[in-house]
């Protein structure tokens, strides 16, 4: 596998599972019966998810030669980067 | 140039992806953010939107320069296209858990959880006893501003009043 699909490989099951762990915690918390037994069921899937990455990338297996915390970098500077684009079209409208 | 030495766990933090996608991301929401604002807007709105896209050409296309025509290059290559492909494959990751979390949500049979609602005091309620007093109340009420012909009494009222 090449280089560049072992890294989109790997943060998109980091993604995934976050969102599962995050979205799963809201909604074991706020919901009640059947939703809140969904929630547990995302959290599940979630660990699921964190704990394949965890055995692939940091117990030495096929993705451990992706540079986990700088591609967590790039994820951060492009979420903050659209978000200034956004602050910025903002203050320019209302400026306006 | 971009990289810092973390004292603690002695990692070394290569910041130029950080940079890369901060200036791609930033690009892409200008440029997304003026061509809207160009195309629906009018008078000055419109010409806010013709800024936003020069501004976002400037930074994408300083980026290009500075990633693959500059001699040297401020910003490599490779950190450039690994940092991309990261961005877009945990944002495309986020969208397939949103959709997992809310596809399964719509598929899940949530009307049970209406049976914790406390219905037993509305059923308790006769309404028609409710309505009664409510009558009572503001029949009395009104009496109450007929008799003292106050301040809050209208001028017809304090005509009929005088006629009488």
């Amino acid at each position: 596998m090449s280089a560049e699909m072992t890294l989109a490989l790997t943060l998109f099951t980091v993604g995934f599972a976050i969102v599962l762990l995050g979205m799963g915690a809201l909604v074991a918390y706020y919901g009640s019966k059947k939703t809140r037994n969904a929630g547990f069921g995302f959290i599940l899937i979630g660990v699921i998810a964190f704990w394949y990455w965890n055995s692939q990338s940091l117990a030495g297996e096929a993705w451990a030669g992706v540079a986990m915390m700088d591609s967590l970098l790039a994820v951060a500077g492009g979420f903050a980067g659209a978000i200034v684009g956004v602050i910025i079209f903002l203050v320019a409208i209302i400026k306006s | 140039m971009f990289t810092w030495t973390d004292p603690l766990f002695a990692y070394v933090w290569n910041f130029e992806f950080f940079v890369v996608a901060f200036l791609f991301g930033l690009g892409l929401a200008t440029l997304g953010s003026g061509l809207f604002t160009a195309y629906f807007g009018a008078g000055k709105s419109q010409q806010i939107g013709f800024g936003l896209i020069v501004m976002a050409i400037l930074v994408l296309g300083l980026q290009y320069h500075q990633t693959y025509i500059a001699n040297p290059a401020t910003f490599d290559a490779a950190s450039f296209r690994y940092g991309l492909i990261a961005a877009i494959a945990a944002m495309v990751g986020m969208g397939a858990g949103m959709f997992a979390v809310l596809f399964i949500l719509m598929k899940v049979d949530t009307v049970d959880d209406l049976e914790d609602l406390d219905l037993e005091d509305l059923e308790d309620l006769d309404l028609d006893e409710e309505l009664k007093k409510l009558e009572e109340e503001l029949a009395a009420a009104d009496d109450g501003d007929s008799d003292d012909g106050g301040d809050d009494a209208s001028d017809k009222d304090a005509d009929k009043e005088d006629k009488a």
